[in-house]
């Protein structure tokens, strides 16, 4: 049991590690929330098994964390991605746009220039 | 009512998990809470009946496994993309549409939620509630799965809804 769960723990580690190496890694913001958005959840998943495998006592709440983890992790991600892109945060040259749309709400600011450079 | 008193059952369930008892009390005070919220939110514009139950209950299981299913697959993909040394990317949005005629939000939540976890996908920007800006690592691969993987989608979460 303790061999499993430390086995689960450094699938977990590793997994954020994965994740930290593509925030540096990615090109641009969006391909960097993929990096963060993705692998974090299962890394996260990851150590809270080995938590759970580790302290049995504590197996139902690491359940419970898991769930809310999962409906969680993709809604803060999109909020981010959602404001990165009303903001007009430029994508890295290259990056096609099929949909050639405006953002649904644009905001207007003054600090936009300073991104676009 | 009914509809009230199955939905309680997830809830009570989840009480159960979070206060770390599992036993009937434990069952019967989340029960009630779960009720309670359910009663005075009222949510549900979703109607549950007897006849639908199983099928309502299976349709939320098999969305349940294939959104594990696809977790998994997505960080695998993510992560092979970050450790090759040459960074294999093609980015850019696309527009994916709901394809859903009765633009209900809740579609449109879980389709967003449901693609932000599939593969190289991440949804940017909603139209109203029956477009979707979708950012993509892949972009060819992705304008070609994205529409068919939503229509799959769509259906699973109507027939969970009970339509």
């Amino acid at each position: 049991m303790e061999i499993l769960g430390l086995i689960a723990l450094w699938f977990g580690v590793s997994f954020c590690i994965i994740g930290v190496l593509g925030m540096v890694r990615m090109p641009d913001l969006y391909c960097r929330l993929h990096a963060s958005g993705k692998v974090a959840t299962v890394g996260l998943c990851g150590l809270l098994l080995g938590a759970a495998l580790l302290m049995p006592s504590i197996t139902f709440k690491v359940i419970a964390l898991a769930i809310f983890a999962v409906l969680t992790l993709p809604v803060s991600t999109h909020a981010i991605a959602a404001a990165a892109y009303r903001h007009g945060v430029p994508m890295t040259q290259g990056a096609i746009n099929t949909a050639a749309n405006e953002p649904s709400i644009q905001i207007i600011s003054s600090e936009e220039e300073s991104w676009v450079a | 009512m009914f509809t009230h008193a199955v939905l309680a059952v997830p809830m009570a369930v989840l009480w159960m998990l979070v206060s770390s008892t599992i036993s009937a009390g434990s069952f019967v005070v989340g029960y009630a809470l779960g009720f309670a919220i359910l009663y005075v939110v009222n949510v549900c514009n979703v109607e549950i009946s007897y006849r639908k139950l199983p099928s309502q209950v299976a349709a939320l299981f098999i969305y349940t496994v294939t959104l594990m299913r696809d977790i998994w697959l997505s960080s695998m993909d993510v992560a092979k993309r970050v450790l090759d040394p040459n960074l294999p990317l093609n980015p850019g949005v696309i527009a994916v549409a709901t394809q859903d005629a009765t633009e209900c939000d809740f579609n449109a939540a879980f389709s967003a939620h449901g693609i932000t976890i599939t593969p190289g996908e991440l949804v940017v920007d909603f139209d109203g509630s029956h477009t979707m800006y979708v950012h993509c690592l892949d972009t060819e691969a992705s304008s070609k799965s994205a529409p068919a993987a939503q229509a799959k989608r769509l259906k699973l979460l109507n027939r969970i809804k009970g339509l």
